[in-house]
């Protein structure tokens, strides 16, 4: 048998509820890779080994007693995990990359993390990302570089770099990262792995240190499609704690049907400037999408470009409103603490919402948010799902986004419309340009996760992209 | 475009403290990225609402129960300053 590390959640369920290897065993097995290979990749921040195998006894007993019927009542029982540093663990250390909470505990944990734990999932530690979420490289951290296991030269995309850095290097069976606007889907085509952002309320946002309050959303990140449709149906659903959190039924993302679907070609997003070898895997990857019985058609969608300037405003006002509860007084240190990226976000959010500035920047930017939504509606009344690529280009060097003040809304243009709008989508890997793997994002109408689902799994059916894994090279 | 003056009023408002270094940097980024916040312009918006929140949702209630909630001892553990139950700030008045 393959080393335990190596499975993904499927297998990781099916062996522990056959008995063929215990929790205390799997979750050994991913902290061995960890201690083996993460002096190299760097994707976790805090580590929760001893924690760890407590709970993963406490599991191996619970299925002694109770046998494969455990698992109904805990779903994810005796799976170790990684866990963004941005979700508030009680009693671990939680600091979201900032210097500013170096030393934070919070005294409550995020719901997601809670209902993971109620499912009997295993925190195996938190990982790193760009500080506050603010980045596509992982590179603001204020304490870590994160690789991309695949070039240990480049950044692993962001902010959600550690989570998916994790999943790719097989340092823990699946992971949990949130977005704002890439934060997931980013880098999981960067590391080519499997991401899937939810639409905005699908999850809870409580207990999740906020970036931008409009857009944020939690979401899995993992071995396959499946693996992460199965973690969406435990973390999704209505929260009291979350009053954006939506009511509707959730269902099991694992089981869906759909006898016909037509994905739209939007030409608009494949106008901008991306790297050949990425618009050619994305086509196909459209292809491929066609052969297994999908129908496809081109839309028109307004230019993404127009989204960047939306976002920004959206974001850096959030942003700005979000961080002025940081006063060092209740927790955390004092605000001249902040990294220069914060910073930067904090002043542009603080102008547009300033008096002579609101109306031409933030009031503006609101309604081409509305253009953005209405857009997109016209374009789902001719088509299920959307397709484009994740990302224009594939994993960068380290240091090259930094000059750029705009880079990461520049790398994110194409999540930024769907984001503003509260849609769900996901990121699938679609092949290797060279030794880098290059992801295909599908969008899907507001609450259209069972879509994105149902392909996703048929195409990972068929494909072995998400099979791949990479040898971690040491650098000497 | 955002000079050094614009740079220490923001500076002000949002309680941050940047070097002289930094308020050259900032002036300079910050112009560079409202070249894609005008381009916002472009597009006519003379017949549509704002957007402000996206899930449809209105008038979020709910029932007037006892929740769980953090104890004293929990709200105060990551408090730089704290005495008798309470935690403490700089002074904002002056004694006389």
């Amino acid at each position: 048998m393959k080393d335990l590390y190596l499975l993904n959640l499927k297998e990781a369920l099916n062996g522990l509820k056959n008995k063929e290897f215990t929790s205390v065993e799997l979750t050994a097995s991913c902290i061995e890779r960890i201690k083996k290979v993460d002096s190299e990749i760097k994707a976790y921040l805090t580590l929760n080994f001893e924690n760890a195998l407590i709970e993963a006894k406490k599991a191996d007993e619970i299925i002694a007693s109770r046998g494969e019927e455990a698992f109904e009542e805990f779903p994810l029982l005796g799976v170790p995990y990684a866990l963004k540093d941005n979700f508030s663990t009680k009693g671990i250390r939680t600091t979201a990359s900032s210097k500013m909470l170096e030393n934070y505990i919070p005294p409550f944990e995020s719901t997601v993390s809670e209902r993971l734990k109620n499912a009997g999932a295993i925190v195996l530690g938190k990982t790193n990302m760009d500080a506050f979420a603010h980045g596509s490289s992982t590179e603001t951290s204020d304490f870590l570089k994160t690789a991309n296991p695949w070039d240990l030269s480049r950044v692993p995309g962001g902010s959600s770099g550690g989570a998916a850095a994790a999943v790719a290097a097989n340092m823990c069976i699946f992971s949990i990262g949130s977005e704002t606007a890439g934060s997931i889907r980013g880098p999981a085509s960067w590391c080519g792995v499997t991401g899937f952002k939810p639409s905005y309320g699908r999850v809870s946002r409580y207990g999740v240190l906020a970036m931008a309050s409009s857009t944020d959303q939690p979401g899995p990140i993992g071995k396959t499609m499946w693996d992460c449709s199965y973690i969406l149906s435990i973390i999704a659903g209505k929260d009291l704690n979350d009053a954006t959190s939506v009511t509707n039924v959730v269902p099991d993302y694992t089981q869906t049907n759909y006898s016909e679907l037509t994905i739209g070609i939007p030409k608009s997003y494949f106008d901008l400037e991306m790297d050949e070898e990425v618009k050619k895997l994305t086509y196909e990857f459209i292809e491929k999408l066609k052969e297994l019985g999908f129908k496809t058609k081109e839309i028109d969608l307004i230019s993404p470009k127009y989204s960047i300037g939306v976002y920004t405003i959206i974001q850096r006002s959030e942003v700005s409103s979000n961080l002025a509860r940081l006063d060092g007084i209740r927790y955390g240190l004092t605000r001249d603490n902040f990294g220069f990226e914060a910073k930067k976000r904090m002043f542009l959010g603080a102008h547009v919402l300033s008096s002579g500035y609101h109306d031409k920047y933030y009031t503006k930017a609101q309604k081409v948010r509305t253009l953005i939504i209405n857009d997109f509606e016209k374009a789902f009344g001719e088509v299920d799902l959307i397709v484009s690529p994740t990302m224009p280009i594939t994993a960068l060097k380290f240091g090259e986004g930094e000059k750029n003040p705009l880079f990461g809304e520049m790398m994110d243009v194409l999540h930024e419309g769907s984001a503003v709008s509260g849609l769900s989508a996901i990121s699938l890997p679609i092949g290797f340009a060279g030794n880098l793997p290059v992801g295909g994002q599908l969008i899907a109408p507001k609450l259209g996760e069972e879509k994105l689902a149902y392909v996703g799994i048929k195409f990972q059916e068929n494909t072995d992209f998400h099979k791949q894994f990479p040898e971690i090279k040491k650098n000497d | 475009m955002f000079t050094i003056e614009d740079i220490e009023k923001l500076s002000e408002l949002v309680k941050l403290p940047v070097s002289e270094a930094e308020k050259e940097s900032l002036s300079g980024m910050l112009s560079q990225t409202t070249l894609y916040m005008d381009m916002l312009n472009e597009l006519d918006t003379s017949s549509v609402d704002a957007t402000y929140q996206v899930t449809g949702l209105q008038n979020v209630y709910q029932d007037e129960t006892l929740n769980k909630t953090l104890t004293q001892e929990e709200v105060l553990e990551n408090a730089k300053i704290k005495k008798d139950g309470m935690i403490g700030t700089t002074a904002v008045l002056e004694r006389e």
